[in-house]
This record gives C-alpha cells, structure tokens and sequence, in this order.
C-alpha cells in the first residue's frame, strides 16, 4: 500500500505530457487519472495550450527555390469534384465542431457548362433575418465551384436544409441537402454547375427560407 | 464571428484548404503560396538544414492535403494546424537523425530564433511577442531545457543527459519553465476564445 498522491505524480509528468514527451506506462497511468480529475486535465490542457502556442514561434523562412512547384507536383492529379468530396470534409469539421453535418447529398450531379469569361472569385455575405452570418464563394473554374459557410449562433433546431443556387436566368438548382444537428458553425463545397450563380440560398424542410447570399458581379 | 479567417484577397484559409482537399489546382497553389513560409520556418527552426526542412514541409503540404477533411476550425486557425502537423513531422525526423545530441551553437540559435520577434514581422500577435518575451525571461537553464523538448523532441531523461543533470532536475526545469509560460498565456487567451 503506497500513500502517494495521485495528482501529485500526475502534475510532476504534465508539462512533459503536454510536450507530448512522456511514453508507456507513465503515460497510460496518467491518462488514466485525467479521465477522472477535472483539476489535472485542466492543468494539462492549459500546457498543452503553451505546446500549441511554441510550435507558432518559429518565424517564417523563404524555402528553397522552386519549392512550391515540388510540392505541386507530389501533390494529386485534379479530379473530377463532387460534393460529396468536399461534404465529407465539412461532415467531419462540423461533427467537431458540434454544428452543422452535410448528407443526403443530390444523387445527381449537376452538369458542367463553359468556363465563364472571368476568373475572379465572386463573394457575397450569407444574411439571416437581416444579419451577415457568413460568406459565399463562387470559384469560377471549370468547372464552377461553390463554397460557402455560417454561423447561425445555435437559433435553429435540427432537421434537414436545403442549398439551392439562383442562375442568371432565374433558374434555381439543388446543389445540396444537408441535417442541422443544432449548433452554429458550418461549411461545405462542391461544384455549382456554371459560375453564373447570382444568388445562394438556404430553406428547411417546409421550404422556408434560412439564409441568402446574393453576388453581384458577372451573372449576378 | 460570422467574417473569419477573412483575407485581403478575399479567399479565407478554409476555402483554400478545402481546395487543397478536392486537388483544385488553382487553390492548392494559392494554399502552398500563402503557407509556404510559415511550414519551411517552422521545419528549419527544428531541423537547422535546409534540405531536411525541405523534405519535411514538403511532407507536410502532402499530409495536409490528405488530412483535410480532419481539420477542426474550432481548434485553431489553418495556420496552425498547418504548423503542427509540421511540427510534428520535423520532431520524428530530429529524433531519428540526432537523439540526443546537442551542438551549443545550435542550442543558442534554436533559442534565439523562438525569443527574437523578426524584423518586419507586422502580423506577429502580441501573445506570440509576449511569449517571445517570457521565454527570454526564463532562468537560461529552464530555457535551454524547454526547447529541447519542445523543438527536438527529447524526453526529459535525454535532456539529463545532454545537460548532466540529474532526472529530477531535468524535469523540474521542464514544468517550471512551462508553468512560467501559462501564466503569460492564460490571460492572453480570455476573450480571445
């Protein structure tokens, strides 16, 4: 029988803990404690907060010539994008995030017209009941791309929404269907079909209207 | 905050980085050009060779471009994720190649480049100058102990070693030093989350 304090020997490994030095047994028996102990988790997740704020004090360096084309090129081909490429990567953020999560996503994938005669990325503020809640991307491509993102503050319950995209003839396509878990934060991409999108917009599933974003500029 | 990560030529870090993970070539050029500098600094500071920090921040753009779809904007900016996962690699790597050794010429310019703000550097946050600051402050003993755990990855019984002391010193110096640095920190981070 030992009388050791277990906090007490959890505190003397955390600053190694949070450096991410400390390995083995040490580490699993410690882990183990903070699962339980509020006070030592706290302690290691504001160390592990100083870990994260060293590794941005290296300062910046020019790398060697003809770096970024190396990187490029080990980098993959372009591929054919889909939403689901892109949704898959806003379902995971937004999962963490405890907000938003993308699925249900169109079967049909919208087809893929001209490159537009600019390539200027347009934007355009998302506005919810009178208020900017995030911001709007029209990639010109080709293909034309969408990306957008909000942050309706956790005032909507879940349920499925709907994305529609407003064309310069008044034409409106489904771009995506996506579940609202419930809180705030969201953001997804995915092609537009044609860059000459002139408004995006968001309903529910009674098909009320969420949010908008209209572009001005070409097509809008 | 609706307007994050917003930037002057209206293209936010997680546009580009979702780009980068759909294989956009024109928007996984503008993400490797905005963060280039930011992933060969960090790779250098921790390697001290240019072709080494080459391969490894060249590693980086690859995992990041792999990991896209892991990123947590509540984490942390693109920026920094960025900057861990360099990190990260750049340690694996001085830890293979060097386990222990310590050049003290080395050591100083390791210390000198995380306390000295670069000239020029407008953007630097004033939570970045401030912990510049407190680990130029730190007893150098507490100091040389920090970034050799932090920028190369020893443990705490290497650094005993590479600066013969005992093990009990060794990390004692380590919590001290990082203690000392939360306590900056901290009310930095209030209001700022």
């Amino acid at each position: 029988m030992t009388d050791v304090d277990p906090c007490a020997a959890v505190r003397g490994h955390s600053a190694e803990l949070a450096l991410g030095v400390i390995a083995g047994r040490e580490r699993a028996r410690a882990l183990a404690h903070l699962d339980g102990c509020p006070q030592c988790r706290a302690e290691v997740e504001g160390l592990t907060r100083v870990h994260d704020a060293l590794r941005l004090l290296p300062p910046a360096h020019d790398p060697p010539a003809g770096f970024e084309n190396r990187v490029l090129a080990a980098l993959p081909r372009p591929r054919r994008r889909r939403w689901r490429t892109v949704l898959a990567a806003a379902a995971v953020a937004a999962v963490f995030a405890g907000g938003w999560v993308a699925g249900g996503v169109v079967s049909r994938p919208l087809p893929l017209t001209a490159a537009p005669a600019t390539r200027t990325l347009r934007v355009a503020d998302v506005v919810a009941a009178g208020h900017g809640v995030g911001q709007a991307f029209v990639y010109p491509g080709p293909p034309a791309w969408l990306y957008m993102y909000l942050d309706l503050g956790g005032t909507r319950p879940g349920g499925p929404v709907t994305c529609r995209v407003v064309r310069a003839d008044g034409t409106r396509a489904v771009v995506g269907t996506f579940t609202l878990t419930g809180v705030d934060d969201a953001y997804w991409g995915g092609p537009a079909g044609s860059a000459d999108v002139t408004a995006v917009e968001v309903t529910d599933s009674a098909g009320a209207m969420i949010a908008t974003a209209r572009f001005r500029g070409p097509g809008g | 905050m609706p307007f994050r990560h917003q930037r002057a030529d209206g293209r936010s870090d997680d546009l580009l980085l979702a780009g980068l993970g759909a294989a956009d070539p024109e928007l996984s050029l503008a993400f490797v050009r905005r963060f280039q500098r930011t992933v060969f600094g960090v790779a250098h500071t921790v390697l001290a060779d240019v072709r080494l920090a080459e391969d490894v921040a060249q590693q980086a753009f690859e995992r990041a471009w792999r990991h896209a779809a892991m990123y947590d904007p509540r984490r942390g900016s693109v920026g920094a994720w960025l900057a861990g996962i360099t990190h990260n690699l750049a340690v694996d790597a001085v830890r293979a190649r060097r386990p222990t050794f310590v050049d003290p010429a080395d050591l100083d310019a390791l210390l000198d480049s995380v306390t000295r703000t670069p000239e020029g550097d407008a953007l630097a946050t004033e939570a970045a100058r401030e912990l510049r600051a407190a680990i130029a402050a730190l007893p150098p003993e507490q100091a040389r102990a920090l970034v050799l755990v932090a920028y190369r990855g020893m443990t705490a019984a290497q650094v005993a070693v590479a600066e013969s002391i005992p093990l009990g010193t060794a990390k004692s110096r380590i919590r001290a030093a990082m203690l000392r640095l939360h306590d900056v920190l901290e009310p930095r981070r209030v209001g700022n989350d």
